[in-house]
């Protein structure tokens, strides 16, 4: 069975928390870590992901201006959002309405809404096994 | 104390969970508030309410659309109205000076309370006749 691929583009501060969660929750998730969108752009024409988990932070245009090329260059892909809880409130609701997002998380976070997003984004076949049932 | 109460059932139950679970998260923020922690724990707590709400949102939304509840345009607009207020209460929490009061807790627990009663509860029938409850 293919395992999930889950992107990164997100900054320092949270890649460390995320790769441990994601670890944490699925050992065989294969996860890649892109340091700026471009980076994760350039790949996306070789390299195929389930789900790009984005830090609204990394973007050097507008976030709503990354999420409309984004979807329009690919418009089934699935993408969390990790937003800071100040600033750019009315981008957000813009992308809310929108749904150009699939999951839509504020910093700071817990590793708990992350799993939730990420078990409903991945199929069913790749989330692991509840513990203790064999 | 807000306790969720049997009363409360929209009959889906992965949505009652969500909405024990988004009771539970408010009482931590009021028992953080009570003990009067520092504001960076309470904008912690007041994150992960508002985190965990957006989620239920997402997955309410989802069924919804996929099941073409004729009520969506009505109960989105609800939905958005709560994410853009509690957009607003964060930024708020974040200035220099501005410190998180009670009235943080009320405003979420009166919001909850009227969703789940009125507006959450419309939708059981629809769901129920569709076997999901």
């Amino acid at each position: 069975m293919k395992e999930p691929t889950i992107s990164l583009c997100v900054q320092g501060d949270v890649l460390q928390a995320l790769r441990w969660i994601l670890k944490e929750f699925n050992k065989n998730l294969k996860v890649t870590q892109f340091h700026s969108l471009t980076g994760f752009e350039s790949a996306l024409s070789t390299q195929e992901t389930d789900l790009l988990i984005l830090d609204a932070a990394v973007s050097e245009q507008s976030i709503l201006t990354c999420l409309q090329k984004l979807k329009g260059e690919r418009p089934g892909l699935k993408i969390i959002l990790i937003v800071s809880p100040i600033g750019s409130r009315e981008a957000v609701m813009e992308i809310i309405k929108a749904k150009m997002v699939n999951g839509l998380v504020v910093k700071p976070f817990t590793g708990e809404v992350i799993c939730k997003y990420v078990g409903k984004e991945l199929d069913e076949s790749s989330a692991p096994e509840p513990p203790g049932v064999r | 104390m807000f306790m969720w109460q049997a009363n409360m059932s929209v009959g889906v139950m992965e949505f009652d969970a969500h909405h024990r679970r988004i009771i539970e998260l408010i009482n931590k923020l009021s028992a953080s508030l009570e003990k009067d922690d520092n504001p960076a724990v309470v904008r912690e707590v007041l994150a992960e309410v508002a985190n965990y709400t957006l989620y239920h949102f997402f997955e309410e939304e989802d069924l919804m659309t996929k099941h073409g509840y004729p009520e969506y345009p009505a109960h989105r607009k609800e939905h958005l109205d709560l994410t853009a207020k509690t957009f607003q209460l964060m930024n708020n929490a974040y200035g220099d000076h501005v410190v998180i009061g009670a009235e943080v807790y009320d405003f979420l627990v009166s919001w909850l309370k009227n969703h789940i009663l009125i507006t959450d509860k419309k939708y059981t029938a629809f769901f129920q006749a569709r076997g999901l409850c």
